[in-house]
């Protein structure tokens, strides 16, 4: 079973679309802060949370997105998992999802629980750690794997 | 009389000799005149009444070239001043204000300009209407801010308030500005502090341009 996130090579320039209750746009701050269920979509990644705060930069030859901060009880979903956790990060240039606070991945048939869950867009890995959010001493991780029966049986 | 004074007068004076014509005349006069009189006042008392065909006219509004509108003009400019005291003035290709109790003017090709903080902001629209009293622009229609730092900001069927400088959607809105287009139920924006407050099933399609 593949356990490369099909979010690798994800195309970070690729448009977004954002649905909320509300929007609020500050072109002054560069800044626009979207709450009440919040729906975020990029080709085939998207995140539900309940705020979400994306800054950009908006140069003169047009719009990039910068970071979406989401917090609220977020959910990331792509094709091959889906990752729950508190508060995620989603660092467009780095192109890094750092999701924090009791987070869960599953994968497949796979579940595993750690505190802070970083999904790396260009490899497609997906590490999960116990670190606590201050850099506390290590929580714990757990996870629970299925084992394919062996055919032979 | 004898004959001889008889012949002697001539016809006029035997005309006016008394119990001759003259004297006929008069009495006759004595009584018709008074007559003619009475009925005269009789007739000028009752004849108002009587009087069947209505002979005053009525100024037909419809059939007489009646202006349409109060105030006609071409390439109007209106000028005002915002809260902060600083200068708006409203141009339009025509300007329509139909009776004088009604204090909106129908504007076509308006644009117009407020002073902003950082630079001036023009508002550019094909149709709206201008409340005198409100100071306020109503669009009906496609409607383009223009704002400092090519901040721009399309949208439509809008309210305009130049004196706060507050753009009000009156129901579901959609456009587009720098971030990417953009629609919702409710729609409020300072052009001042350039924010956007969508409100309602908002919707934001963000195309990135420029590498990374």
């Amino acid at each position: 079973q593949n356990s490369v996130s099909a979010l690798k090579g994800h195309d970070s320039n690729a448009p977004v679309d954002v649905e909320a209750d509300r929007i609020e746009v500050q072109d002054r701050a560069d800044r626009a802060i979207f709450s009440g269920n919040v729906n975020v979509r990029q080709t085939d990644l998207t995140m539900n949370s309940a705020r979400l705060t994306v800054a950009y930069a908006g140069g003169a030859s047009g719009t990039q997105i910068k970071r979406l901060d989401a917090s609220g009880g977020v959910t990331v979903r792509s094709p091959s998992e889906t990752a729950r956790g508190s508060v995620a990060i989603y660092d467009l240039d780095r192109r890094l999802i750092t999701m924090l606070g009791n987070v869960t991945l599953n994968q497949g048939q796979n579940t595993v629980n750690g505190n802070r869950l970083v999904i790396d867009l260009n490899s497609g890995r997906s590490t999960i750690d116990g670190q606590g959010v201050a850099g506390g001493q290590g929580g714990r991780v757990t996870g629970r794997f299925t084992v394919r029966q062996s055919s032979g049986n | 009389m004898s004959k001889a004074a008889d012949l002697a007068r001539g016809d006029r004076q035997s005309w006016a000799a008394p119990g001759a014509g003259h004297d006929r005349v008069i009495a006759a006069l004595r009584i018709l005149l008074p007559c003619a009189i009475g009925a005269l006042v009789a007739i000028l008392a009752v004849a108002p009444l009587t009087m069947g065909r209505d002979i005053s006219f009525v100024l037909a509004k419809d059939r007489v070239e009646v202006a349409r509108e109060r105030l006609r003009v071409a390439d109007a400019i209106y000028r005002g001043e915002d809260s902060k005291g600083q200068p708006f003035a409203i141009r339009a290709g025509s300007a329509v204000q139909k009776s004088s109790r009604d204090p909106v003017v129908k504007l076509a090709n308006l644009s117009a300009e407020i002073q902003l903080a950082d630079g001036p902001a023009t508002i550019g629209a094909k149709t709206g209407r201008y409340d005198m009293d409100s100071e306020k622009v109503y669009i009906d229609g496609p409607v383009r801010f223009d704002g400092p730092d090519q901040y721009r900001l399309d949208t439509r069927d809008v309210e305009v308030d130049l004196k706060t400088r507050q753009v009000e959607s009156g129901g579901a809105v959609d456009g587009q500005m720098r971030l990417g287009n953009f629609s919702a139920n409710r729609m409020t924006a300072d052009l001042a502090a350039r924010t956007v407050v969508l409100d309602g099933r908002a919707r934001l399609h963000i195309v990135q341009r420029g590498g990374r």
